[in-house]
């Protein structure tokens, strides 16, 4: 038998080789000197090297934490919780990679934007909380007046693209706070402190997430910026068949009645949105912030958003006010409108849950309402 | 083999955290900490250090874009990434810190900190023969490295293979190797470190 390789033996050290070979290599040791010697010598390399390594074990006080409690640490430190943002920024990082960065990236950003602005903007006035076209996990709201004028004829869905549902959400009653947080899967609270005249037997009714879809459609786009007059925007093929995914968790809704009033609300954990991977949240941000008619007012509170990401953009038709409010330490928004049934709303946010309530009862009732939820 | 299965519910649970469920990354996570502390504690002897790299490397799974529906051995990127990242770090710290003042070098608040300890200079020891340790490693190849740490911290030669990405029929020659560097290097750092 020709003599042995280095590997051969080396692996023989550690016992890795087929047991027939284990058996044949040890015999030939036995009879060869030379191999014999080799082996000596790999031998004491091995342990030599390996007692050096054994220096890199932990003692006691070094053994690894628990990794729940890494994990914890992962999360706090790493992710912030895993928002919808940073999976979206995950995302783009990834395609950011692989794209250069080209004129019509950007500019497919700024059609995006704006396009996706102007569906937010205009709800039906007066009932702008109501209204949920959310983007990103919502950690703050930020509201933005937005004046009808600013664009003299606001699109449809129809101008912009198709939209399809994902399943009709199938709505149904149920009898009890506790029936509604099973059916929704989170703990579902309810106001204990209700506006004076109000029963405290409150309709319950919870639906089932759904989700929609939009998907653009670029002869409509420009059909509708020629219409409005709108020029300066460059808007690149690949934004035809562009699709937006929002996916709206499971629902629940209540309402309460008094003497001729109303208090509703609901609750929902976050809503999230997928966007197209080339789609540069922060670029689309200074877009939007150069589009032109936007007031100065509207640009300022565009402006002080500093989490895009995770900040529900509220739109508020101008007649009506808002201001920000705490609801027991969670930042929210309080928005009234001043016509004479005074109808107001609250949105606001905790632990991924977002709340809101409105009514036509005062301020200070909705607020002590939305702060006696439990 | 149990790896099979493992590998299987790998499979599974890397496709969750590509469609960013939580708890398909936590379960990953939970499964190769301790494996991955291993790893990294052989090459850096210090806990904070495993800790904070460890860190790093599951952030790396997080972001990695895998392709859906490919083939991935994760367990053999996991590893070397967390070698890479072993390395990496000391690399970052050998050249923040000042070559005469070697202690730095250790990120060890753990034991700095540990007043209570039954030997300090026993400690001081042990940290400074960790630290050769450390240097000889990061002298040596990527290949033979990885080889070391990976057999020090019990992988088979078929698992090493796999992470190395080479044949396994080569593991031997390439350990046998790599136990010769490091000997080679560490006589040599040792006289070098002699008369300090």
């Amino acid at each position: 038998m020709t003599c042995l390789k280095m590997g051969t033996l080396r692996a023989f050290l550690d016992g890795e080789l087929l047991p027939s070979e284990m058996v044949s290599v040890q015999l030939h040791i036995s009879s060869c000197a030379l191999c014999s010697e080799k082996e000596s010598q790999l031998r004491e390399t091995a342990a030599s090297v390996l007692s050096q390594l054994d220096l890199m074990v932990p003692m006691p006080s070094e053994e690894p934490q628990n990794s729940s409690k890494s994990l914890k640490i992962w999360k706090e430190r790493t992710v912030e919780k895993y928002s919808i943002g940073n999976r979206l920024m995950r995302r783009f990082r990834m395609i950011n990679q692989a794209l250069s960065r080209t004129r019509w990236r950007y500019a497919a950003l700024t059609a995006g934007l704006v396009v996706m602005s102007l569906l937010v903007a205009f709800t039906p006035a007066g009932s702008a909380a109501e209204n949920f076209l959310s983007v990103f996990r919502v950690k703050k709201f930020q509201a933005v007046t937005l004046n009808p004028s600013d664009v003299p004829k606001p699109p449809t869905l129809a101008d912009i693209g198709v939209m399809e549902m994902g399943s009709q959400p199938k709505t149904k009653k149920v009898s009890s706070q506790a029936e509604a947080s099973t059916s929704v899967g989170f703990s579902v609270a309810l106001p204990s402190v209700l506006p004076n005249g109000f029963a405290n037997t409150p309709d319950i009714s919870v639906s089932d997430g759904t989700s929609f879809k939009m998907t653009f459609d670029l002869q409509k786009i420009e059909s509708y910026l020629a219409a409005v007059g709108i020029r300066g925007v460059d808007l690149p093929a690949n934004l035809n068949g562009a699709t937006i995914r929002a996916e709206v968790p499971a629902q629940v809704a209540f309402s309460y009645r008094g003497d001729g009033k109303y208090l509703t609300g609901g609750a929902t954990k976050s809503p999230t949105l997928d966007v197209p991977p080339d789609l540069d949240v922060e670029y689309l941000r200074e877009q939007l912030l150069k589009f032109p008619g936007l007031s100065r007012e509207t640009q300022a509170q565009l402006r002080s958003i500093t989490d895009w990401k995770e900040t529900m953009i509220v739109p508020v038709p101008s007649g009506s006010a808002s201001r920000d409010v705490s609801i027991n330490g969670a930042e929210g928004v309080l928005i009234s409108n001043d016509r004479s049934n005074g109808s107001s709303a609250v949105l606001w946010q905790r632990n991924d849950v977002v709340y809101g309530l409105s009514g036509n009862v005062s301020q200070e009732e909705l607020l002590a309402a939305a702060r006696s939820l439990k | 083999m149990a790896s099979a299965a493992l590998s299987t519910s790998d499979a599974l649970l890397l496709e969750g955290v590509m469609n960013s469920d939580e708890r398909a990354f936590e379960a990953l996570f939970v499964r190769y900490y301790d494996k991955i502390y291993s790893i990294l504690f052989r090459l850096l002897g210090s806990r904070n250090e495993s800790e904070d790299v460890l860190q790093e490397v599951f952030l790396k799974l997080f972001q990695h874009p895998f392709r859906s529906g490919g083939e991935h051995n994760l367990s053999a990127w996991l590893y070397k990434v967390a070698l890479n990242e072993g390395y990496n770090h000391i690399r970052a710290e050998t050249r923040r810190s000042n070559r005469e003042d070697r202690a730095q070098q250790m990120n060890d608040r753990d034991l700095r900190a540990r007043q209570m300890s039954q030997d300090p200079a026993q400690e001081a020891l042990l940290k400074e023969k960790r630290l050769v340790v450390r240097s000889v490693l990061q002298d040596l190849s990527e290949r033979h490295r990885s080889c070391l740490v990976l057999r020090a911290t019990g992988f088979s030669y078929a698992e090493i293979a796999q992470v190395v990405e080479v044949a396994p029929g080569s593991v031997g020659t390439l350990l046998a190797r790599a136990e010769e560097s490091f000997r080679v290097r560490y006589v040599a750092l040792n006289r070098e470190g002699g008369s300090q």
